[in-house]
């Protein structure tokens, strides 16, 4: 029976043909660039207005500015408040909202692509004139510090923002979250947010990218009609220095761990990280090919290891972050109190595995064909396709480079793994855990980590 | 409207092997993709006592490999493709699905049909050992460790009494977890995972005629379960009778309220009024909800209410609401009462109505992108309501539905059928 089932295993069908969307582009005279992505069979739109500036521009005084200013866009402008705009987005069965990321500030929406003109009437509305209303920064600042309390009570947040915290220097935008810190939250007022705002509109090229079902030609046109037509284009300022990493730990001989009590946890968080590369620096490819085997793939090794062999946790993951800085490279996983010191000697040991014992030819071949081979089901719908342009455009790069990025990432070899896992372990490393002290500490110490324990706040309080 | 127009009903293909396996087809060339997706009839309300969490175990073991198909493999592969693949328990059903380039289809298929045919030839000691330790570290880390994680588990063993096979949370229990045993797994297998207790959807960009045939070829040759089990009966001796409380102290930033209210069954055509009413309620940042709590009167940083359907019994609409810091949490639990019995006594705006049949058409415009999610709910329509074509009158139902019937829909949120289970902090902020 069996023997018969092996023999009926069926190998691939015709192969069918994948082509990202084509952008159409065009740049109104004021200089606002727009890229539109026809998709067929699509009648729900996406769109991003995006806006040179984000989390990695800040100084630790500024920290969260730009994250609240994005909350407020959507709190109304000169001509809705904050529910009447909430309320014309929703007759148009759209949703509307606006977030910062380290290099841009997003106004986002999805519209069925007839009310696209409508829509962009609403969004010229509140990137132009946002009304920043004195009441709702008060009520929005209130938010952000009892969610950053709240991020705080989760042993997974606190363990990366405490390793986060360890990799990049005191003051580099990548080591905070970029929501802001109590203190510099707390010190935001409306003046503040209106001088940003002013900002957006003054600094580097803002652009519109839509995909949908849509005729690039009618989306232009209807751009050119909107307010969306008086936003202009200006020089960009230089980078700030986000990723400067943290300097390096005296000496020792033991890896140093950063134990954070939590009194209780059944479990420890774990983390490990070292300061990762940038998005745009040489073997992009070759980087992403290592993450998948070392920790991206559910068959990868820290998984296959920790999860599948171990019985150690429910899952453990890694991989670079990729920016236009140096962002990190982490490890995250959460185990059992008890097996805390070895499943963090483990996943230590898969994490620098490549060195010692080189990726195999099945591994490459699984991470190539994964990379390569999702693109059909990572680009169905339009919300992904335009946030793939979006994050290409904020490092700077080209929209070709989606067409190279399949050659590429076929032309990885073991070679090119290697040399990233060289590059990856010549960076400090940098480990957090997150669990009870009382269980956790001991089993540390003997197997060798050099542990720090960092009291449980809430305790000392 | 224009939304409206773009949705024609998916042409949906619904029959039977010969051993009672129910394969539904849908041809949807908008992307070239194929979603591969099986329900099989058995939940964590088919548990015995003593065993509580072991469907969700099982739907573990059924990828640690059968006779054809090694440790792991199963996901590894589809990932090498390209792929993403899951499944997921819940209290009525468990549910495998897979998303792949489309003209990986075929394999698909083969290895569903893999695991149901020979999944005992691949079962050892160390599998179970494993992914019982697994399991129970999700417990850990999706439960057990998280701010206010079990809540959920509270809600259900207050809305069903205990005995009752939706009274026990999913993910079970640490002492029913370390119990199961391999007789259990070969129990369970040879009681549950049959053709005659499954419906296979499969959606996307094929040449049906072939993928039918495949399904055919593959499945054909497994044998019915002639003595399949009935599942439990759900129904409920008495209505809850009043209001029900429990308070916990536990490891929280804040106060937080959840609620729970019994809500009629899946197959009730009262639904579509209740996913109205629970839209204009806490849907978004316009919902009623949202309005009162978070903005005007600042007693919340969330809020939110939505639909948990159940095949018998009763369904639930549960509820949250996380106390703002320094706000009064009495008035809190208050004004979000107030704010259902309002909605109950006077019913929505005009305004709300079109909001609502807005929001409505374009959810349902999302979906139709997502060959997985067109599939999962064919299966979930065919296996609970025996009947796949109600994919293709959701919309209408919902934009159907008048003011008056989300006035009497809301009736739930009565005292009487309220849950209300506070959270609170060991130490006051």
């Amino acid at each position: 029976m069996s023997d018969a089932r092996a023999a009926m295993r069926p190998g691939p069908g015709a192969p069918r043909s994948y082509a990202f969307p084509r952008a159409a582009e065009h740049r109104t005279a004021n200089g606002l660039r727009i890229l539109a992505l026809s998709m067929p069979g699509r009648p729900l739109a996406a769109l991003q207005l995006l806006f040179h500036g984000g989390a990695a521009a800040e100084s630790p005084a500024e920290s969260g500015l730009t994250a609240l200013l994005a909350k407020l866009l959507t709190e109304g402008g000169d001509r809705h408040d904050a529910d009447g705009l909430v309320e014309a987005a929703e007759l148009l069965g759209a949703s509307i909202g606006a977030e910062a990321g380290w290099e841009r500030v997003a106004i986002g929406a999805e519209v069925p692509v007839a009310r696209i003109a409508p829509l962009l009437d609403l969004v010229a509305e509140i990137a132009l004139s946002p009304r920043l209303p004195e009441r709702e920064v008060e009520r929005l600042k209130a938010l952000r510090l009892a969610a950053i309390e709240q991020a705080h009570a989760s042993p997974r947040t606190r363990a990366t923002e405490a390793l986060l915290a360890s990799i990049y220097a005191d003051g580099a935008a990548y080591g905070r979250p970029p929501g802001g810190t109590p203190e510099s939250v707390a010190a935001i007022d409306r003046d503040a947010l209106l001088l940003r705002h002013a900002r957006l509109l003054v600094e580097g090229e803002p652009l519109l990218v839509v995909a949908g079902e849509l005729r690039p030609d009618e989306l232009f046109a209807a751009v050119e009609a909107s307010p969306l037509a008086t936003l202009r284009a200006h020089p960009a300022p230089p980078p700030a220095g986000a990723d400067r990493p943290a300097p390096p730990p005296a000496p020792g001989n033991a890896p140093r761990v950063a134990l954070h009590d939590r009194p209780g946890s059944v479990q420890s968080e774990l983390r490990i990280g070292r300061l990762g590369r940038s998005r745009l620096a040489p073997g992009f490819h070759a980087a992403l090919v290592h993450g998948e085997i070392v920790g991206g793939l559910f068959g990868s090794r820290l998984n296959r290891v920790l999860r599948e062999e171990r019985g150690y946790t429910y899952g453990a993951g890694a991989g670079f972050d990729f920016r236009r800085g140096r962002g990190p490279f982490t490890m995250r996983t959460a185990v059992e109190s008890s097996v805390t010191a070895p499943a963090l000697a483990e996943a230590r040991r898969q994490l620098s595995s490549p060195l010692t014992d080189p990726v195999t030819a099945e591994e490459l071949d699984a991470a190539r064909d994964y990379l390569r081979g999702t693109f059909p089901l990572r680009f169905g719908a339009a919300p992904p396709v335009v946030a793939t342009v979006a994050g290409l455009t904020a490092v700077g790069l080209p929209l070709s480079d989606l067409d190279e990025y399949r050659e590429a990432v076929a032309a990885v070899d073991a070679a090119a793994v290697r040399r990233v896992a060289e590059e990856l372990e010549s960076e400090s490393e940098r480990i957090v855990v997150v669990g009870d002290a009382s269980i956790a500490a001991g089993p540390l110490r003997d197997e060798g980590f050099d542990v720090e324990v960092i009291p449980d706040a809430a305790a000392t309080a | 409207m224009a939304a409206q127009a773009a949705l024609a009903p998916l042409p949906i293909r619904d029959g039977r092997l010969s051993n009672g396996l129910r394969l539904i087809t849908v041809v949807d060339r908008t992307a070239p993709i194929v979603a591969v997706n099986i329900w099989y009839h058995v939940g964590s309300k088919d548990e015995r006592p003593g065993r509580t969490g072991f469907a969700h175990l099982f739907e573990h073991l059924m990828f640690q490999g059968s006779a054809n198909v090694t440790k792991a493999e199963h996901l590894s592969l589809i990932e090498s493709l390209g792929g993403n693949a899951n499944a997921t328990t819940w209290l009525d059903r468990t549910n495998y699905f897979a998303t792949v380039p489309a003209e990986w289809v075929e394999l698909i298929v083969w290895m569903e049909a893999d695991r149901l045919a020979t999944m005992l030839e691949g079962l050892d000691q160390e599998k179970l050992d494993n992914q019982r330790d697994v399991v129970k570290n999700e417990k850990r880390s999706s439960y057990d460790n998280q701010p206010y994680g079990n809540a959920y588990i509270e809600l259900f063993e207050l809305a069903y009494p205990a005995g009752h096979p939706y009274h026990h949370p999913t993910i079970g229990s640490m002492d029913d977890l370390d119990a199961a045993s391999l007789e259990d797994v070969r129990e369970f297998f040879a009681s549950w995972y049959a053709p005659n207790n499954a419906v296979m959807t499969i959606v996307g960009d094929i040449d049906e005629e072939a993928v039918r045939a495949a399904v055919e070829r593959h499945f054909g040759g497994i044998p019915v379960n002639p003595s399949l089990p009935s599942h439990p009966d759900l129904q409920l001796a008495a209505p809850l009778g009043g209001e029900v409380r429990r308070e916990v102290v536990d490891r929280v930033p804040d106060p937080r309220v959840h609620f729970a209210f019994r809500a009629p069954v899946i197959s009730s055509p009262e639904l579509d009024a209740l996913s109205v009413a629970t839209l204009i309620l806490a849907s978004g940042r316009g919902s009623r909800l949202y309005r009162r709590l978070v903005r005007e009167e600042q007693l919340a940083q969330d809020v939110s209410l939505s639909l948990l359907p159940f095949a018998g019994g009763a369904s639930l609409a549960v509820g949250a609401a996380t106390l703002r810091p320094g706000a009064d949490p009495e008035r809190l639990e208050r004004t979000f009462v107030k704010e259902l019995d309002r909605l109950a006594a006077e019913g929505p705006t005009e305004t709300e109505m079109r909001r609502a049949r807005a929001i409505a058409e374009s959810e349902a415009l999302a979906e139709r992108t997502d060959v997985e999610e067109i599939a999962d709910t064919i299966g979930m329509y065919a296996t609970l309501l025996d009947d796949p074509e109600q994919v293709n009158r959701d919309l209408a139902a919902t934009l159907a539905v008048t003011a008056e019937q989300v006035r009497a829909a809301a009736a739930i949120f009565a005292a009487q059928n309220r849950i209300v289970l506070w959270y609170r902090p060991e130490r006051e902020r």
